[in-house]
């Protein structure tokens, strides 16, 4: 009778586990990219081109309520104004619209050349999720640092006159960080001017036609509200300092 | 026990191996479609729990013996304020994400 030599069942053991393993880890993503795709339409298939494109427009009027709710929910809570929103609210209702008439047209295509051409249109012509989206999350974005950048010039005076009735020991450093408050807020102010004059670039035309040009304007007024941002935030650290110094006071 | 056992025990074993792996990457691959799908309705989730702050201040008027718990006020709107930008920049960031979604050509069904 022939042994039994387990060692020579290890090697294929081994094997086939790191086999599975490979097929295990491959699988998942594979799924998942099968799930992210669109259906695949036969040439002739009117029918499925017609549906894949209703289920593109849907995902992006559903992603444009989720942005018309925020800028309500910001507006509700003063973080933004009525022009501010104003603005945002037309640009959304812009492209619902837009969506909107899409859809009919493509519903009602009998060619599929034409209703792929509509599918196409999705991109093309509206770009929501490469080019509306990134762009009016970051107005807002930018229109809450303008707020933040008004209130904190608006309370200037404020904060002077509450310097001038603190003890004689502490104006310094409270003058001292006030200067440093005052500088940063310009600094801020100064970005955010920058920041305001890129917007108009970040179109769907300008992303298909002339992409270089986009991102580097994108980079651009990233590089603006981020720098905006920081000197805000270290104008409220100094404010914070100030009013700690005059709350030990009182 | 005889070679030809021992050999189908051992393929029995490595059968219930190749089970146990496959059913773990399926529990792994229902996961991520479930995690993709939350991801995809995640646009503007910003937390906006802080006080509303900005836009207009009401620090006029008053006399100068509250000047310091005027500066407190001041303060704690300018921190809230500061922290809507940070909520602000979260929404920004999850809009990038999904803006990879249409970088490219249009895709056809």
């Amino acid at each position: 009778m022939k042994k039994f030599n387990l060692r020579s069942l290890i090697k294929p053991m081994i094997a086939s586990a790191l086999g599975l393993l490979a097929i295990g880890a491959l699988l998942p993503a594979t799924v998942f990219a099968a799930s992210n795709q669109q259906t695949k339409c036969g040439a002739s298939d009117l029918n499925c081109v017609i549906t894949a494109g209703d289920t593109l427009i849907t995902n992006r009027q559903n992603s444009l309520n989720d942005l018309k709710a925020r800028i309500s929910t910001d507006l509700s809570a003063n973080k933004l104004t009525s022009d501010q929103a104003s603005v945002l609210q037309a640009d959304v209702a812009t492209n619902q619209t837009g969506l909107s008439n899409l859809k009919s047209k493509l519903d009602a295509e009998t060619d599929i050349k034409a209703a792929r051409q509509d599918v196409s249109n999705i991109f093309l012509q509206f770009r929501i999720y490469a080019v509306v989206l990134p762009r009016d999350y970051r107005r807002i974005q930018m229109d809450i640092e303008i707020n933040t950048k008004d209130l904190m010039q608006g309370s200037a005076s404020k904060i002077k006159d509450a310097i001038s009735s603190a003890p004689a020991n502490e104006q310094e450093q409270l003058n001292s960080l006030f200067s440093d408050y005052q500088k940063q807020v310009a600094a801020a102010e100064s970005q955010l001017d920058t920041a305001q004059q890129d917007f108009p670039a970040l179109t769907p035309e300008n992303f298909n036609q002339n992409r270089l040009s986009y991102e580097s304007t994108k980079n651009a007024l990233d590089s603006a509200l981020k720098a905006a941002r920081a000197d805000l935030r270290q104008a409220a650290k100094d404010l914070n300092q100030m009013a700690q110094i005059l709350g030990i006071k009182k | 026990m005889t070679w030809t056992t021992m050999r189908r025990r051992a393929l029995t074993l490595c059968l219930a191996l190749a089970l146990f792996l496959l059913s773990l990457s399926l529990v792994a691959c229902a996961s991520r479609m479930g995690a993709s799908n939350a991801g995809n309705s995640n646009i503007s989730t910003s937390s906006s729990q802080t006080t509303p702050t900005t836009g207009s201040s009401d620090n006029s008027g008053s006399s100068g013996g509250s000047n310091s718990s005027s500066i407190q006020s001041i303060n704690q709107q300018v921190q809230n304020a500061v922290q809507n930008i940070d909520n602000a920049q979260n929404d920004t960031n999850n809009a990038d994400a999904t803006a990879t979604s249409e970088g490219g050509p249009p895709q056809q069904p």
